[in-house]
């Protein structure tokens, strides 16, 4: 709490604890639209396929194409260019992603911190319990025979 | 779940799934079964740990873009990265919620607005 303090002293226009209570909320916002647009999207979809595969009657047709019309013509401006982002993502599966086996080189770095700091010796006290492999902590000494 | 429990725990397991086998990392498809506030907060948590990651591997331009994109460099700041990243995952979503791994997506993202990382 201290270091916190001090760090906002040093710099009182950082980001804090309510920035983050505040993305949170947009997250959980963003999440909810999308998924709503998603969903439209899907509902679209199918009756499209209904369209397609003849199992609507004329009247009903026109009523399915009328209904696709409202839902993305009722999408304000904002949510028409998402509901077209997701829609070609769809058409075309592009997304943009990498795959965590190529994450930033990074873990393998880490790990080798990781390793070297286990593997140095310990301060007097400590045991060397396995030969060449990581050392347990100094607070760790023999087994006591009760 | 008050918000201060669940933020150790999102960062906790962001960070463990960056350093695990990508078979195991969190698929679209698992990371609906959350809550909307938990996947909310698992995002916070993931995109600190990007940034915190690039950061600690010698990429601290790229860790203050991620960093900027999704909380902003001031309080208050209007960022686009909640609302993108929500919206790229919903697209991920519809293509193959089982394939794509959220952790993916926002590596995926992150490179396109920040550029790709150091070699």
């Amino acid at each position: 709490m201290e270091e916190a303090g001090r760090l906002h002293a040093v710099k009182p226009d950082a980001t804090d604890f309510e920035t983050y209570v505040g993305k949170d909320q947009e997250a959980h916002a963003a999440a909810a639209r999308s998924m709503q647009l998603a969903d439209t999207l899907r509902r679209i979809d199918e009756l499209n396929e209904k369209v397609k595969s003849g199992e609507l009657t004329p009247g009903e047709l026109e009523r399915a194409r009328n209904e696709a019309r409202e839902i993305i013509g009722s999408l304000p401006e904002d949510a028409r260019k998402d509901y077209e982002r997701l829609h070609a993502a769809r058409q075309s599966g592009d997304v943009a992603y990498r795959g965590p086996d190529i994450a930033p080189a990074t873990s393998s770095s880490i790990d080798v911190h990781l390793s070297n700091a286990g593997s140095q010796r310990q301060p007097s006290g400590a045991t060397d319990a396995v030969a060449g492999g990581v050392n347990p902590p100094a607070y760790r000494g023999p087994a006591q025979d009760f | 779940m008050k918000l201060h429990h669940l933020r150790p725990a999102a960062i906790a397991v962001a960070a463990s799934l960056f350093f695990v086998n990508p078979a195991d990392a969190l698929s679209i498809k698992e990371y609906r079964k959350f809550s909307p506030e938990q996947q909310s907060m698992y995002l916070i948590g993931a995109v600190s740990m990007t940034a915190f990651t690039y950061a600690t591997n010698g990429d601290p331009v790229k860790a203050r873009c991620v960093q900027n994109w999704y909380f902003g460099a001031h309080k208050g700041d209007e960022t686009p990265g909640p609302h993108d990243l929500a919206l790229e995952i919903a697209a991920a979503e519809l293509v193959d919620a089982a394939k794509y791994h959220v952790e993916g997506v926002i590596l995926g993202l992150t490179d396109k607005v920040c550029g790709q990382p150091k070699q």
